[in-house]
């Protein structure tokens, strides 16, 4: 039975033992070569990797560079695999660092501690946990955890280029699985989740940022070199374990979700270097790879009344292998040209003239941003939703939608990498902003446009080219 | 594995692919019977024929057998291999326009495939006219599976996982579709070339190596995007990749 996860901030400020032997277990680790399934190196990737670019960054020895073996590169992104692969990649991360642990003579039971960084009523929770900046270990030796390239320790907007914030909006959507076109908690086969995009991917991208030569978070390739990574992918866990002890909420449990992908398989090393297999339906709780929070409450968006700490096997959220509302296309049109830095493109909002506001009373519509590529590592988005100029009265305006974090978009963008040059996808609730500009201006929801703006990031900036632009409605499940 | 591809065939555009392929496999293993229809896959343009082609002579060379042969050997073969870019087209694409939009897409991706067939069938003709039987069988067995291990075969599969962007209406949507159909067709043909060659040179196993060809395809498509570099084949690497591992929920 795994032990309890607990919160960085209750292990107290500074080294810890905990992360004291974190710390060391680093160390240990990235002294072995890439060649052991349980180095440093190669726990990294298993996420992904660019062995071109870790060795131009002394990661690996100079020389041949080793062949990708066959359980690297496997990180699941924008489908609905995304939360229970990174569960079973914890477990395993986990079980390794804690039997280091032992090897150097530390405490048995190490667990990984998560990042809280969304606990309002902590001052200081936005703060990178400082033994993540410290210069040194106790001992005054380097330290393993502060070496990574990162150009941000706090969680905030960083204007001009990250507009928006870490929030637990997506906490609120009830059901994992999303529609074709529409938003779930968790994605769909061919769609990523709320979860993902916001605070995952934008936490990625406020530690990594998007200007100039980004930090190692920024990149799927080298994001799990930072020891940063593991808490805040603990968090994002934690979540998810949160959303499911709510009973409003409905957890995919079909028979394709729970068997994973037929090829490649989901492979992790055990300790002893290994490799095992594991499925999502074993990541669900009361299987071997669910995990124990010390607290589902804090920081998590669930108001937990009815939540024991410590208990692992907690769903109250219904299991269900039936697909949510379909959601129907109302229209989609291809953005006239790419956005440059600090430009934008605007195109009208694909809807039919007949789709009234009186419509919108019992649906929602989304607004998906398809195929969104680029050369950039990550970069940011910003979408605006407004008036025709010809239709616009005096009190129009534009309504700010979201931004959309563009984590992995050179990767996603790869002809030749794992997502086939698809690029990146985004869902965004847009009903909010179609009723209040409609209601405000006096105008169908068909003299609407959107805008995508990408703030220019400066140094090193390239433009971002978006394939398609669509909307689909989803009628509101009345319960 | 088995859970996956039932849930794939349980969408109905999938389930037509296969069903398709599935026909069109059995009219070829009819038509191969003694007494049944004239064998398919193979020799509509006959050595004979493209040596009377040589000639100018026109009479051994029947066009209409050659493109019923091939439309039944693609139908069979290719159609499987499009369950990725139907099932985009599905979902991206407005309901009552979809009978249109994917005759576009699969017309066009006959039509890239076209040229390759043409070629593949003289290649054909003439390898079997020059070389025997079983080292021609060894031969094409082996230039395919190097050709499958080669990074200009990974660079083609690549391609053919791209979804293109589809408009929804009017003209610029069927241009998009049939865009997308000549993209796909093309890299499909890039990368699949030599195995289509393997089943026309031993047309004698007439159904038997299509179908063992379609499943190396199958599998082939099934594996994600991959660097190019020379590699195991990938057909090899598809079967590496279902090797069981020791699974977390046993001791």
């Amino acid at each position: 039975m795994p032990g309890t996860r607990r919160d960085i901030a209750s292990l107290g400020n500074g080294w810890s033992q905990p992360m004291l032997w974190y710390a060391r277990a680093v160390r240990a680790l990235l002294t072995q070569p890439i060649s052991m399934r349980t180095s440093w190196t190669a726990l990294a990737a298993l996420h992904g990797c660019d062995l071109p670019g870790w060795q131009s960054a002394g990661l690996i020895p100079p020389g041949a560079l080793p062949g990708v073996r066959p359980e690297w590169n496997q990180c699941q992104h924008g489908n609905w695999f995304f939360l229970p692969w990174h569960r079973g990649y914890l477990a395993s991360f986990e079980a390794i660092i804690a039997q280091t642990i032992v090897e150097l003579g530390g405490p048995a039971g190490w667990t990984l501690p998560y990042w809280n960084y969304l606990d309002s009523t902590a001052v200081n929770a936005r703060t990178m946990p400082q033994v993540f900046t410290l210069p040194t270990l106790p001992d005054g030796s380097a330290n393993p955890l502060a070496r990574w390239p990162r150009q941000y320790t706090v969680l905030a907007p960083h204007p001009p280029f990250i507009s928006n914030d870490i929030s637990l909006a997506s906490t609120a959507l009830h059901q994992f699985t999303s529609a074709q076109g529409a938003l779930g908690f968790g994605g769909g086969p061919n769609a990523g989740g709320g979860m993902e995009s916001n605070p995952h991917n934008l936490v990625h991208i406020m530690i990594g940022g998007v200007t100039g030569t980004v930090g190692y978070m920024s990149d799927p390739r080298y994001a799990a070199l930072d020891p940063i990574f593991w808490l805040h992918h603990c968090n994002i866990d934690r979540l998810w374990a949160a959303w499911l002890t709510n009973s409003a909420n409905t957890q995919e449990n079909g028979a394709a979700w729970r068997a994973g992908p037929a090829v490649p398989q989901f492979l992790l090393p055990d300790p002893s270097g290994n490799l095992v297999s594991f499925t999502p339906a074993q990541t669900l709780p009361g299987n071997p790879l669910a995990p124990i929070y010390d607290d589902l409450t804090s920081g998590t968006g669930q108001s937990g009344a009815a939540i024991p700490a410590g208990v692992e096997d907690i769903v109250t959220a219904s299991l269900s292998d039936k697909a949510p509302p379909p959601a129907t296309l109302l229209g989609a049109s291809i953005p006239p040209s790419a956005i440059a830095p600090g430009g934008a493109v605007t195109a009208d909002l694909p809807v039919e003239a007949d789709s009234t506001l009186a419509g919108l009373e019992e649906n929602r519509l989304f607004l998906n941003i398809e195929n969104i590529r680029g050369e950039a590592p990550s970069g940011m988005l910003d979408v605006r939703i407004g008036v025709k100029p010809a239709f616009a009265a005096e009190h129009a305006q534009q309504e700010y939608v979201d931004s959309l974090p563009l984590f992995g978009l050179k990767l996603a963008s790869d002809v030749d990498g794992p997502h086939g040059g698809n690029g990146l996808n985004f869902v965004l609730d847009i009903t909010d902003a179609v009723h209040l500009l409609a209601r405000s201006a006096e105008v169908d929801p068909a003299n609407l446009e959107v805008s995508l703006i990408q703030p220019d990031p400066g140094e090193g900036a390239r433009q971002i080219t978006v394939g398609r632009i669509s909307v689909y409605r989803q009628k509101v499940d009345p319960a | 594995m088995i859970v996956q591809l039932v849930r794939k065939a349980q969408s109905p555009a999938t389930a037509c692919l296969l069903g398709a392929s599935a026909l069109a496999m059995l009219l070829i293993a009819a038509s191969a019977r003694p007494g049944g229809m004239a064998p398919l896959c193979g020799p509509g343009l006959s050595a004979a024929a493209l040596l009377a082609l040589g000639r100018m002579e026109w009479l051994g060379f029947d066009p209409a057998r050659w493109a019923g042969e091939w439309l039944a050997m693609f139908c069979a073969m290719m159609l499987p291999l499009l369950v990725q870019p139907v099932d985009h087209i599905v979902r991206t694409t407005l309901p009552a326009r979809l009978p249109r939009s994917l005759a576009a897409f699969i017309l066009c991706y006959a039509l890239a495939w076209l040229p390759a067939a043409a070629s593949i069938s003289i290649i054909a003709a003439l390898l079997r006219w020059s070389i025997s039987p079983a080292v021609l069988a060894a031969g094409a067995m082996i230039g395919a599976l190097a050709w499958s291990a080669s990074p200009l075969a990974q660079a083609a599969r690549n391609r053919a996982h791209r979804l293109l962007p589809l408009e929804i209406r009017g003209i610029r949507a069927d241009r998009d579709c049939c865009r997308f159909g000549l993209f796909t067709g093309a890299h499909c043909a890039m990368a699949c070339w030599p195995w289509m060659l393997l089943s026309q040179v031993i047309h004698d196993s007439g159904a038997a190596i299509m179908l063992a060809v379609t499943a190396v395809l199958a599998a082939e498509r099934a594996m994600p995007p991959l660097a190019p570099r020379w590699q195991l084949p990938r057909v090899i690497g598809f079967i590496v990749a279902l090797r069981p591992y020791r699974d977390l929920g046993r001791p």
